[in-house]
């Protein structure tokens, strides 16, 4: 009977507990001489697979990036097991500047044009990068090395950026020959580690394939393997001119098939102008949001596998924003999504944040709160006037940073700028002409990148 | 495993498997206590355990304290199935109750114990592929370094630090942030 059982059990217990204690204290007057060498390097003791065992339990990732600091060993076991470190991780719940890289942007507005142009064929152009100071270590080459390696430089040529995350890139692809065949073709690629994968191209897509807003969503955070799986979501004016969206969905594993959706139609009409420079989707608990005039637009994608559109709502703001290059929207580690727009007070460059107020998962209801409690973050380095030209361009939602460009009428100190939202300073990226730049995307790592990265090269 | 009645206890018990620590000690366990051991399970799949198990990477200092443990969590296992078959009034809830906390309390005493016994316990654990054991110990060792700097942690556990002036500064530019 099972009571009976219990019992003998804890007898059983019972007497295992006395001689315990007898054997600790007799163990320890034996094992003097062993003891007095590990004072040597105690932590020696500990090899590297158990080591990690003991990172993989923390879940404050200050405590790993700490103990990689402590000596050549601890930093070099961070780095190799960065990946399962990064998944065993929560979420940071803080903004990390460090993980910010840099900056893409791509010149040639219609490549293949300008290729049939001149009479020999002009240097292929790939996607330019500009590197934060923080990360210049970490690219010591061209950007572009991992991915020209492991594919070739002829996926890059006259490629051109179209969204970013989590240490993933989204490319649109050039046509085969340069001739456009209007089919859109992109590719989603780790520009660090050089995975890429091809989409199919889609032909029934946006009338003009360079007006469209594209989202990529991926839940994993371990930007060092290779993606499993992702949504890449897109919004266009289809053929027969009314607003639409399409999923493409990848996995990597054989049992279920990706491959794009169905068209949904959007909700609401977007004009081709306002789509061509629609900017940035951010991604906030599986759904995307695009900033249209009058609100946000979320768009939910089927959670698991398939590429169904599943919930479509505009979040409305209290007053419409109508300048496409003059808002941004952005999350924030606990969660929030927020509208931003700069301002000038006095002669001083103003952010203006307001967030949005969701319940829960229930985009539905959420809107914009009201721009009376909007938070200011006043940027004291930067001294602007109402002539200058000022363009809000990225938001790096784990680095908390905003990217802007600014071309400065009088003094001539353009150039491109981020704001950290953690400190509140600004720091200039790039000097000149960033604000002639076209298809800028701010490229921030994931966790798993940044730990394989903070030991020193060398050890 | 999943049906453990009171007649597979007996068979269990019956069964016994012979444990030979790196010095030779050789330590008689039922195989419901060796079992928690994934390693030894699978030898015991694989039939080869007659004339004993050596594990030629474990002291017997260890390797009683090991088998303390998987005395008393096999133990904890067939009480659980137990309790769950069909004895579940609140007074049977409240023995269970006793029972988890008296098994924390066990726990907590298990890891009273010096930094190489513990570290020894990791390297036994990892070895065997015991997961409670192997969780129970490098958790230990994870609160003891939570929240320190590199310093204390190098002091506590004896690291030399061979990072050279200019490595540390670098690496202190990409952690600073941990540190604020």
């Amino acid at each position: 009977m099972p009571p009976v059982r219990r019992r003998e059990s804890r007898d059983q217990a019972a007497a295992a507990a006395v001689p315990r204690t007898c054997r600790t204290t007799s163990g320890c007057r034996q094992r003097g001489r062993r003891r007095a060498d590990e004072e040597i390097d105690g932590a020696a003791a500990l090899p590297d697979d158990a080591l990690a065992g003991v990172l993989s339990r923390f879940v404050d990732l200050g405590d790993v990036v700490r103990c990689a600091a402590t000596c050549r060993r601890w930093g070099r076991v961070v780095t190799a097991r960065a990946s399962s470190l990064a998944r065993a991780l929560p979420p940071p719940g803080r903004l990390l500047p460090r993980l910010a890289i840099g900056v893409f942007h791509q010149e040639a507005e219609d490549a293949p044009a300008a290729r049939t142009r001149g009479s020999s064929s002009p240097p292929a152009m790939l996607p330019c990068f500009v590197p934060m100071a923080s990360a210049a270590r970490l690219i010591t080459d061209d950007v572009w090395c991992p991915l020209i390696r492991s594919h070739g430089d002829g996926l890059l040529r006259n490629s051109r950026p179209v969204a970013s995350r989590n240490g993933r890139l989204v490319l649109e692809l050039q046509q085969e020959g340069g001739h456009s065949d209007g089919r859109l073709k992109l590719c989603v690629c780790n520009p660090m580690s050089g995975d890429a994968a091809v989409l199919p191209a889609l032909s029934s897509g946006p009338q003009k394939p360079r007006d469209y807003g594209c989202a990529l969503l991926t839940g994993d955070d371990d930007d060092l393997s290779p993606l499993t799986s992702f949504h890449v979501l897109l919004l266009y004016n289809n053929r027969r001119g009314s607003t639409a969206l399409r999923c493409y969905y990848y996995s990597s594993s054989s049992s279920s098939s990706g491959g794009w959706g169905p068209e949904a139609k959007c909700s609401t009409r977007i004009s081709g102008g306002k789509l061509h420079r629609i900017g940035q989707a951010v991604v906030l608990r599986g759904v995307a949001f695009w900033p249209l005039d009058d609100g946000a637009l979320g768009v939910r994608v089927s959670a698991a596998t398939g590429a169904e559109i599943t919930e479509m709502h505009l979040l409305p703001y209290d007053v419409p924003h109508y300048w496409p290059e003059a808002r941004l929207l952005g999350v924030l580690p606990d969660d929030r999504l927020f509208f931003v727009y700069f301002g000038i007070c006095g002669d001083t460059l103003m952010a203006k944040l307001s967030y949005f107020a969701i319940d829960g998962d229930d985009v539905g209801a959420g809107r914009k709160e009201c721009s009376s409690l909007e938070e200011g973050i006043r940027m004291h380095q930067m001294k602007v006037t109402c002539q200058d030209t000022l363009k809000l361009r990225w938001v790096c939602e784990k680095s908390g940073l905003i990217f802007f460009t600014l071309r400065e009428s009088s003094s001539g100190r353009s150039g491109t700028f981020a704001l950290n939202l953690h400190d509140k300073l600004v720091e200039k990226v790039a000097d000149g002409e960033g604000h002639k730049w076209r298809n800028f995307v701010g490229y921030e790592m994931g966790t798993a990148g940044y730990l394989a990265s903070i030991a020193p090269r060398a050890c | 495993m999943a049906s453990a009645g009171s007649g597979d206890e007996k068979a269990a018990a019956a069964a016994m498997i012979t444990l030979i620590s790196s010095d030779n000690e050789k330590f008689e366990v039922t195989e419901a206590t060796a079992t928690l051991s994934q390693t030894i399970r699978h030898m015991i799949e694989d039939g080869c355990t007659d004339g004993g198990v050596p594990l030629p990477n474990v002291t017997s200092k260890i390797l009683a304290r090991v088998i303390e443990y998987c005395k008393k969590h096999a133990t904890a296992a067939a009480g659980e199935e137990g309790s769950s078959s069909s004895f579940s009034d609140a007074a049977f809830l409240e023995v269970d109750r006793a029972f988890l906390e008296e098994l924390e309390e066990f726990d907590d005493a298990f890891l009273e114990v010096d930094r190489a016994t513990l570290f020894d316990l990791i390297l036994a654990a990892n070895y065997l592929d015991i997961k409670g054991l192997l969780n129970l110990t490098c958790q230990k060792v994870a609160d003891s370094v939570k929240g320190k700097t590199p310093e204390q942690i190098r002091e506590m556990y004896n690291i030399v630090n061979d990072l050279t002036p200019e490595e540390e500064a670098e690496i202190r530019r990409e952690t600073q942030w941990a540190f604020e």
